[in-house]
């Protein structure tokens, strides 16, 4: 008899929108043990089954919601979902997450994961109630906001369903459109284009089902136990209050800013752009799933004027550098309504950002001349031209919104060598919001990095190195940050390794990371799955499925045709600052980044000449390829 | 001598009404960074980032010279 499954729904729901087929499969419990859940098993699932150089806009890819044993709104952090796909930005590996309650709610209707194929031959929903799934008609929500498509749907379907939505980015299929939830988003990737170009509108669900724990009264307590040092926490305190937003002065002061597209990693405007945001746009704070102790959201507004807006959960940190310091734009009532547009049109905040920053620059180089833009001047720091070009991005509007639509990678490609300088990214996902002139490690996730240049799986090197935190990885290696340098380059790529390994555990977990930053640790979650799933997990085995995913996401992307030459950073990131704070400090520049990934390939076990993982590697992982 | 001390989002309560107009605190010749914490009644153990000169410097008995400036905020991790 096949073992009994604690903690998991125990089916994947596999549905076909090439011929509306729909099928319920049972769990391969071998592979759940070796990538547990998550982008774990959605890597697996990805890379078994989408052929080699399929086309991440073509039938041939999938979407693969995933969640994990964790996803639960009483576990800390646990509302999530974890996107997989090829992306379309990127050609390579893909995902995305979202918080929320949609996650544990797919569960509860009696799926860890959802696996959707094909190509309707119209826009269509899904609606996925406990066992009932139906495919809907959705050709009525073309053009349509993201509130006015969730609302429609809401109505037809009813107040209790959950619903994931693309916009009319994903339906343009702008390569960096995401997934919405209400105002959340799996927004990075392109996940909201790979739908787009399914036909398929939106994923509802609703369920009522229970998902059987091994051992409750144990994870009672470790539960407890975790919740009561979040509350305590002073971080989480800080968060509460400022969200991740409030980051925007120290991040300034420390040199990791990126501001007008990567010129300097400072501004000297971080502290004036927080407090009138906190004075002035700030309405409340909001958790994304209900029930998170630590609820960093925004709800957030813009009273008068032009740039009015109303009252919606954005503007984090990201969004917020992205159209203020990127473009050199001081206006934050524009930044906001920018949070805003980017949200009803369904397209990643930091992309959009950081496309307008490299147009701008062109266009001051002589790049991009005014035939190109419908007339317009686009300046540095202009609001208004800054809000103009979102709705053109997500409209495919005009030369310059089709071609910015398509991410900084082809619209150099596209403009030419000369603006290739200006395109911000890693392995085609423009750069997110933090420099790695404040802190060597992030340089090496960064450029490391399997979904690209990013804002999620970096952050661990950032928050070992300038934060100062270990999140409880001592024990598995980590120096103590307080020994070390963040311009120090030796040793740096050995420590990401372990810091990567155990910095993809949430994204495994699906839970929120940043309660890795608030008191809980990896220890605590291995108690939770041990209680949840009766499996005896130990931390190495968990550090070990990090590795595992992590080497096999690798593996997909050499077979997707990346080489370690995609692990090099723009040489604008690498060098002195042009202006700022920093721009007399020589130690901030990355001066041998090839030793630094010589180092990290070796820490890796991996061909420190080709960046390749080794069979022998492969091999000790366990991963057939 | 004076030390110029910016403290940012978290800590900017500490500095209400301790910090002068020009951004500047009065210690004695020899202060560290251990004293400046002090001054601010910065709990000593409380996580936080502290830079002087934009130098990264975490030990806190690091002297601190006349027109430095020291910046301290918490890592709130902005994802
Ligand atoms: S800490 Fe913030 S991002 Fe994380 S789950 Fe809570 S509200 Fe969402």
């Amino acid at each position: 008899m096949a073992e009994k499954l604690y903690g998991y729904a125990g089916k994947l729901l596999r549905v076909s929108l090439t011929d509306g087929q729909v099928k319920e499969e049972s769990l391969n419990t071998e592979d759940l043990r070796k990538y547990l859940g998550g982008v774990g098993y959605g890597t697996k699932i990805l890379y078994d089954e989408v052929p080699a150089g399929a086309d991440p806009l073509g039938p041939e890819n999938k979407l693969i919601l995933t969640t994990s044993p964790l996803t639960n709104n009483y576990i800390p952090g646990g509302g999530s979902i974890e996107f997989c796909f090829k992306s379309p930005l990127t050609n390579g590996w893909g995902e995305s997450r979202c918080g929320g309650d949609y996650g544990p709610t797919l569960r509860k209707a009696g799926y860890d994961f959802l696996v959707v194929e094909g190509r309707a031959d119209e826009p269509v929903y899904l609606a996925v109630s406990n066992d009932k799934v139906e495919l809907r008609p959705a050709a009525h929500l073309a053009g349509k906001t993201v509130t006015e498509r969730t609302e429609i749907i809401k109505n037809e379907l009813g107040p209790d369903y959950l619903t994931m939505v693309i916009g009319v980015g994903g339906e343009n299929l702008v390569k960096y459109a995401g997934v919405m939830f209400g105002g959340r988003s799996a927004g990075r990737c392109g996940a909201g284009a790979v739908m787009g170009s399914k036909n398929l509108i939106a994923i509802a669900v609703k369920g009522t089902k229970n998902v059987e724990i091994a051992d409750p009264e144990a994870l009672r307590s470790v539960v407890r136990e975790t919740m009561a040092i979040i509350r305590n926490d002073e971080n989480a305190q800080g968060f509460k209050e400022h969200g991740t937003v409030g980051d925007i002065p120290g991040v300034d002061e420390a040199g990791d800013l990126p501001t007008k597209n990567w010129q300097s990693n400072s501004w000297g405007k971080g502290e004036q752009i927080y407090d009138y945001f906190y004075n002035n746009n700030l309405v409340s704070n909001t958790g994304c799933y209900t029930g998170c102790p630590v609820a960093c959201g925004r709800l957030v507004d813009v009273k008068r004027h032009k740039y009015k807006t109303p009252k919606h959960d954005g503007a984090e940190y990201e969004t917020i550098a992205a159209f203020t310091s990127f473009v050199l734009n001081e206006n934050v009532d524009a930044a906001v309504h920018c949070s805003h547009l980017c949200n009803e049109y369904g397209i990643d905040t930091i992309s959009t950002g950081a496309c307008i920053a490299f147009a701008m620059e062109c266009y001051e180089n002589g790049l991009l001349d005014e035939s190109k833009l419908d007339g317009l001047e686009i300046n540095w720091g202009d609001p208004d031209v800054v809000v103009k070009l979102v709705h053109m991005i997500a409209k495919r509007e005009g030369y310059i919104g089709d071609l910015l639509a398509e991410g900084v990678k082809r619209a150099s490609d596209i403009l030419g060598e000369a603006s290739k300088e200006f395109a911000i990214h890693g392995k085609g996902l423009e750069a997110p919001a933090h420099d790695p002139r404040s802190g060597k490690a992030l340089a090496v996730t960064y450029g490391t990095g399997n979904r690209g240049m990013c804002h999620i799986h970096p952050v661990e090197a950032m928050a070992w190195d300038s934060g100062k935190k270990t999140f409880g990885l001592e024990k598995h290696g980590v120096p103590d940050p307080e020994t070390v340098h963040r311009w120090d380059e030796e040793g740096k790529g050995t420590v990401v390794k372990v810091l990567q390994d155990g910095g993809v555990l949430p994204d495994i977990f699906t839970t929120c990371k940043f309660f890795l930053y608030v008191g809980a640790t990896i220890e605590a979650y291995c108690r939770m799955l041990r209680a949840i799933t009766g499996w005896d997990f130990t931390e190495e085995e968990l550090l070990r499925i990090g590795e595992r995913t992590i080497n096999l996401q690798r593996v997909y992307n050499f077979r997707e045709g990346f080489t370690a030459a995609d692990d090099d950073l723009p040489k604008r990131m690498k060098s002195v600052p042009l202006f700022g704070d920093y721009a007399d400090k020589e130690d901030c520049a990355i001066k041998d980044f090839q030793s630094m990934l010589r180092e990290y390939y070796a820490a890796r076990g991996w061909d420190v000449e080709t960046g390749r993982p080794t069979p022998e590697k492969l091999q000790e992982l366990g991963i057939e390829v | 001598m004076n030390i110029k001390v910016k403290l940012l989002t978290t800590f900017k309560k500490y500095g209400e009404g301790k910090i002068s107009e020009n951004g500047t605190i009065p210690l004695p010749k020899g202060s560290t960074l251990r004293d400046v914490l002090k001054y601010f009644d910065i709990p000593l153990d409380m996580p936080k980032v502290l830079l002087v000169n934009k130098d990264d410097q975490q030990n806190l008995d690091h002297e601190v010279n006349d027109g430095d400036e020291v910046v301290v905020f918490s890592f709130i991790c902005g994802g």
